[in-house]
């Protein structure tokens, strides 16, 4: 075993390692802190496994991260039929909203009516078209162009008059209804309506 | 907080040079890693600096360290990061002479338990008996394994001992 003596005499600390343990020890004996220093090697991998935990992290797909709302479901809106039968409309199937001409005075529009139990307050919006307010006690009808803040429960008319009353729609129309509580928007939902024959209009709830 | 056994820097630098090629070799037999070794070592000698109380006798200091030593590379080997990073085998290049640079090859292959053993017996010169006592192993065992070993490097190294 000679030669396995001269070999391992072989494997010693040089005089700049023993100068490192020096340096190191007096460190951590005026520290106290046993654990300040650490060596290259365990730095190195210290820093490669942040920089796994980082990467891992960024290429999560922000679909994969990102919490999805929960779906809002508190809306009920209700058009009627031309025989003034009650139609909740349903996503993604269209139902004939009834008729509506200017010369119709009994009503100043398509009712929709919009109820929630989560909400309150809901805006509606009408990119073509203008809605308003009735109340049949009064019979006044209140104009409001095309945008409205409405308390749930309470029923718009949409008139498919375009241009001062002189014209109808021929096109199509959407009708937003946003529900907020607290300020905060809790869902929305989109009917879009589409002008028949005849001043009859079909109405249709999107799946947003 | 000042140390009563260390009660200077030249206290200090004659540990290190008292004990650090020892903690080298040792460490080196179970790590067979350089930089893993001088990690292992740096950790002994601030455990041998905080020790409140100095030894009176050199060869209980050299026992103290060799078995701190062993403790310490048997914490790392245990360590996760080890086992998840465990670096390239480096070959024992710091020795020049090629034949003494397989002999030490061939006892760095044989099991851990068996290196230390070899090591202690034959580098440092210890009996069956003290090996025992610095590794808390029964002596008889000391002495199998040191059989075992012998005929592993036998295997190993065909003629390899014929000197002894």
């Amino acid at each position: 075993m000679n030669r396995y003596r001269e070999g391992m005499h072989e494997i010693k600390a040089n005089e700049e390692m023993k100068q490192q343990f020096i340096e190191q020890t007096q460190l951590r004996l005026s520290t106290g802190n046993s654990k300040i220093m650490l060596s290259m090697k365990t730095a190195a991998l210290t820093a490669a496994a942040c920089v796994i935990l980082v990467m891992t992290v960024l290429f999560l797909s922000p679909s994969q991260t990102r919490i999805q709302p929960k779906p809002f479901s508190g809306f009920i809106i209700t058009a009627y039929a031309a025989d003034g039968t009650a139609l909740p409309l349903k996503p993604n199937v269209q139902l004939p909203l009834g008729q509506y001409s200017p010369l119709m005075s009994s009503v100043p529009g398509l009712p929709i009516t919009i109820a929630s139990d989560e909400a309150d307050d809901i805006v509606v919006a009408v990119s073509e078209g203008s809605l308003s307010l009735w109340s049949p006690s009064d019979s006044k009808v209140h104009p409001k162009g095309k945008q409205l803040h409405a308390q749930p429960g309470i029923t718009v008319y949409w008139s498919p008059s375009v241009e001062e009353n002189t014209k109808l729609l021929t096109g199509k129309s959407s009708v937003s209804i946003i529900a907020y509580r607290n300020k905060t928007e809790i869902g929305r939902r989109t009917v879009e309506i589409q002008a028949a024959n005849h001043s009859f209009y079909n109405g249709m709830l999107r799946e947003d | 907080m000042p140390h009563e056994a260390i009660q200077s820097n030249n206290d200090l630098t004659a540990l290190v040079h008292r004990h650090a090629d020892l903690m080298m070799r040792v460490a080196y037999t179970y790590l067979k890693n350089t930089a893993d070794a001088q990690d292992v070592c740096q950790e002994v000698f601030i455990k041998l600096a905080k020790r409140p109380v100095a030894f009176t006798q050199a060869d209980h200091e050299k026992a103290w360290v060799i078995r701190v030593t062993i403790n310490a590379c048997k914490d790392l080997l245990r360590s996760p990061w080890k086992k998840l990073f465990s670096p390239i085998g480096e070959p024992v290049c710091s020795i020049q002479h090629t034949d003494n640079q397989e002999v030490v090859a061939c006892v760095l292959e044989l099991p851990a338990k068996y290196r230390i053993v070899i090591y202690l017996y034959y580098y440092e010169g210890y009996s069956t008996a003290e090996i025992a006592g610095l590794l808390k192993r029964n002596e008889n065992t000391v002495r199998t394994q040191l059989k075992r070993a012998r005929e592993l490097l036998k295997a190993c190294m065909i003629g390899g001992f014929a000197n002894e």
